[in-house]
């Protein structure tokens, strides 16, 4: 499957923004953004991305719920997840790992490598 | 008259005399039935137990009237005591040493004097037992023997009553010291509980019975601490307890003395669960009670109640964390931007202004990694650094650091070597440790070696055994050296050697505190050896498992496969890492003449050679035409590493039919698998016993191994053990057992690709499958 489109999903407006200069300029790819879970579930439900970039800690539905509702949407089940996150402490990390995702970019993450590190979760 | 002469010994003696108690005491029958004994059997109408004290002497028991006390100085058993030998004097009369003696010239007119000394069981004279008359007489031999003896009895009366008394003192002090420590046992805030060797609870202090709501009566003598322990923790103590002593820990009482058994004192968290089900945190140490010829008598539970502390550690770590989250996400924006305009992702950028935006990004990267330096520094002070504790290669782990930190040290010009230890090529050591956890630490004092090093200079990193009982890892630099005066707190926070290093380096300053920390939670210690303007290297040290100690590559002939690399560019480490857990050891010839002179000398399994080489074809050549070396295969540098692995593993496989080395005991069931193998054109190696497999595997490699993990002498898992430092350590496995093996064994019994089938459930089918599975592609030359 190749990568075209890829829904982005985080709470702070800047980080966001900063996600899709790099990962359209550099990465060449089409980003759909949401700002909260809801909002990522409904786009996804209107046209299904070739992943999803899923931040964590977000107020009211946070990433692992999110991922857990993306699962049951039709088509849902397959979508590559990339998890992002502030939280570093190992013991979080390999709880987040264990819940189905592809992967984890830990913030601040690199906006020069982030498409390169994207290719690379993907490919392994 | 002449007055008795002083013993030399006077000060010794009075101090005895005072040990019984006795001088100025009444009367009592016991003595008195002596003295008038002693006079009956004399016939004499005076008998005295006299006590010649400094000045005097003291009559304990007087038959006849005789005044209490009299001076020492007239006293008959004044010279009796000095001479400490019987005395007898017929007439005193006529003896020049009583002549004017006021007992013989006064009313008392004593003639006859006979007396016996009482001497104490360590030679001391006190005083006589003794007889006198008014008239001169003489005493005959039998009348001499009983005075004798009745003043032995009188010193046997002292003597036991010193014994009694001494015995009623010691009780009193028991009695007394019993009641202080019940006293403090009681109102002292541990739980404290006492075992008998066997687990049994003697005793438990008055916080025992408060804390878990039970009393003495209701488990003194009937049950052991394991009812206050949640059963889970208890056996994933022996768990854990099992891997570290090498040995099965039942999960019971003895997973929580296993360690004091061994006469340490075991420190660690539990949770105590009351009587009425309600659990708490308790820090507990348990030691055990030893006799003085070292047997364990028992065992000591103190426990603390940790509650609180832990309520405290939970906020601070929430606090921490939150913090740092809070932290990075403004951090992410400031850091993604900065970074999109330094690398000119949204337009040309004007160089003075790049410069600008480069120093801003740097910074925020500073400020990210004192986030995490705070973040690993805060959990490690609350004692939360939870150290996932494998078995990994010391060597492999200095590969990995070097390759990570490769690009660094190009950026500062700096080379970096390595060596491991030489005695290792047949065995390395596996430590245990947390592998991210020491690869910290390692890139760290790499980094720090990297950052001080003069340009072009080396920095080498060393790991080799120290002292047979741990692995030290060294990492030493050319650069300035650290000043003595600042040895002492560079392990500290915050430290570095002048504050101008922190903003040039771009160190946080915590590196080595961090380091230290992880070491010292590996039970290890690290050190710094510094010369000024010659440089310094910085090195840990951390413990082998006991099973590691002995360091004999008693596997000889199983040792790593040397594989000559020759000229070309070095093997990246990643390669030579991966290689080496594929069971091949790298050497490298620089020149075509240093390889020539190592294939005569050290013949290697095979010989990797770049093609492109000049002279390269030549020594081809060479080496097929001498029948020395005619047979060792040649590989050429493929491109990649999956291909090089290939390649080796076929040129150093021996020819013939896929070999399948069967371990089991030799049941019955053995006969209809090598049937089996045999029709599937596959050749059985069955061996017996951990020590023939290895001698069989040492003749003939074999393609695939089958193990019953059952094994008599050395069991499955030491054999895979020793598998895994060897030629072998890649060589697929299928465990085939009768049972179902739990996760550790699961884990331990592992080699190259492995499988685990349970024998009687898999189908004839199936382990036919997974055996044509297992063995691939040498499988499919058949």
């Amino acid at each position: 499957m190749t990568l075209r489109k890829i829904l982005l999903v985080d709470d702070e407006a800047d980080i966001r923004l900063v996600a899709e200069i790099s990962l359209s300029n550099l990465g060449g790819w089409q980003v759909i953004q949401a700002a909260s879970g809801p909002e990522a579930l409904d786009l996804a439900a209107q046209e299904l991305p070739d992943l999803v970039l899923l931040d964590v800690m977000m107020p009211g539905m946070d990433g692992p719920t999110a991922l857990q509702k993306l699962r049951g949407l039709a088509g849902g089940a397959e979508v590559p997840v990339i998890f992002m996150t502030a939280k570093v402490q190992r013991a979080e990390i390999d709880r987040l790992l264990s819940l189905g995702v592809r992967g984890l970019i830990p913030k601040p993450f690199d906006p020069m490598t982030l498409p390169a590190e994207i290719r690379r979760i993907l490919g392994a | 008259m002449k007055a008795p002469p002083i013993p030399g010994d006077e000060p010794q003696r009075l101090a005895a005399l005072r040990r019984y108690g006795l001088l100025d005491t009444p009367p009592e029958k016991v003595f008195d039935d002596l003295t008038a004994l002693a006079a009956h059997v004399c016939q004499t109408p005076i008998a005295l137990i006299s006590l010649v004290d400094s000045e005097r002497q003291w009559f304990k028991s007087s038959f006849g009237p005789f005044p209490a006390e009299t001076e020492r100085s007239c006293s008959f058993c004044g010279h009796a005591v000095f001479d400490g030998q019987l005395l007898v004097v017929c007439d005193a009369t006529r003896d020049e040493r009583f002549t004017g003696n006021p007992l013989v010239a006064g009313e008392q007119e004593i003639r006859f004097y006979a007396s016996t000394p009482l001497v104490t069981y360590d030679g001391y004279a006190l005083g006589t037992l003794c007889v006198m008359d008014r008239r001169p007489r003489e005493i005959s031999p039998q009348q001499i023997e009983m005075l004798c003896a009745l003043g032995r009895q009188v010193m046997n009366q002292m003597e036991l009553r010193l014994r009694i008394s001494e015995q009623e003192r010691i009780e009193k002090q028991l009695a007394e010291s019993a009641e202080l420590r019940r006293a403090i046992l009681d109102s002292a805030n541990y739980s404290i509980i006492s075992c008998r060797p066997d687990g049994i609870i003697r005793a438990m202090n008055a916080a025992a019975e408060r804390w878990l709501g039970t009393r003495n009566e209701d488990v003194e003598g009937k049950q052991t601490p394991e009812i206050f322990h949640d059963p889970c923790e208890i056996e994933r103590r022996s768990t854990e307890l099992a891997g570290e002593l090498g040995r099965p820990i039942p999960p019971g009482f003895s997973a929580l003395v296993a360690k004091a058994e061994l006469g340490v004192t075991d420190e660690r968290e539990w949770t105590y669960i009351t009587a009425q089900g309600h659990r708490f945190p308790v820090l507990l140490s348990t030691t055990s009670l030893r006799s003085t010829t070292g047997e364990i008598t028992g065992f000591l539970f103190i426990a603390s109640d940790i509650t609180e502390r832990k309520e405290v550690e939970l906020a601070k770590n929430e606090f921490v964390s939150v913090v740092s989250h809070e932290l990075r996400t403004p951090l992410t924006s400031i850091r993604g931007s900065l970074g999109l305009i330094e690398g000119g992702a949204v337009g040309e950028v004007p160089p003075k202004m790049v410069r600008l935006v480069e120093i801003a990004r740097a910074n925020t990267d500073r400020l990210v990694r004192l986030i995490n330096d705070i973040l690993d520094l805060a959990k490690i002070e609350a004692g939360k650094l939870e150290l996932q504790m494998l078995p990994l290669d010391p060597a492999e782990l200095v590969t990995e650091a070097v390759a990570e930190i490769n690009g660094m040290a190009d950026q500062f010009r700096v080379r970096l070597a390595w060596h491991s230890d030489p005695s290792w090529i047949d065995h390395r050591p596996s430590l245990l440790g947390d592998r991210d956890r020491l690869l910290q630490v390692l890139i760290n004092l790499l980094s720090n070696a990297i950052k001080v090093s003069p340009p072009d200079s080396v920095v080498e990193t060393r790991v080799e055994a120290a002292g047979g009982a741990s692995v030290r890892i060294s990492v030493r630099d050319q650069g300035p050296g650290i000043p003595a005066h600042e040895l002492g707190r560079i392990f500290g926070k915050f430290q570095q050697i002048d504050s101008s290093d922190t903003r040039a380096r771009g160190g946080t300053g915590l590196g080595l505190a961090i380091s230290k920390a992880i070491v010292d939670e590996h039970g290890g210690t690290i050190g710094i050896e510094t010369e000024e303007h010659k440089g310094s290297t910085f090195w840990f040290e951390i413990p082998l498992p006991r099973d590691e100690w002995a360091l004999a590559p008693d596997n000889a002939g199983l040792q790593l496969w040397r594989v000559l690399v020759v000229a070309g560019p070095g093997m990246p480490p990643a390669v030579a890492a991966d290689l080496a857990s594929c069971g091949f050891h790298l050497e490298r010839a620089g020149t075509l003449a240093e390889a020539r002179a190592r294939l005569t000398e050290a013949p290697p399994d095979a010989l990797l050679l770049d093609p492109l080489l000049a002279g390269a074809r030549d020594l081809r050549a060479d080496l097929h035409r001498d029948p020395r070396t005619a047979w060792l295969p040649v590989i050429q540098r493929p491109a990649d590493l999956a291909q090089l692995r290939g390649a080796l593993q076929r040129a150093v496989r021996p020819p013939g039919e896929p070999r399948v080395l069967l371990v089991d005991a030799g049941t019955g069931a053995r006969q209809a698998l090598i049937e089996m193998l045999r029709s599937e054109g596959l050749e059985p190696m069955p061996a017996n016993d951990g020590g023939s497999a290895l001698e069989i595997a040492r003749r003939r490699p074999p393609d695939l191994i089958i193990l019953d993990a059952e094994l008599p002498g050395m069991n499955g898992q030491a054999l895979v053990q020793e598998l895994r430092h060897s030629r072998l350590c890649a060589t697929p496995l299928l465990v085939y057992t009768s049972h179902d093996l739990s996760a550790e064994e699961h884990r331990l019994l592992r080699l190259g690709p492995t499988s685990f089938l349970v024998k009687g459930r898999a189908t004839e089918r199936e382990l036919l499958g997974t055996i044509l599975e297992l063995l691939g592609d040498v499988g499919a030359v058949r």
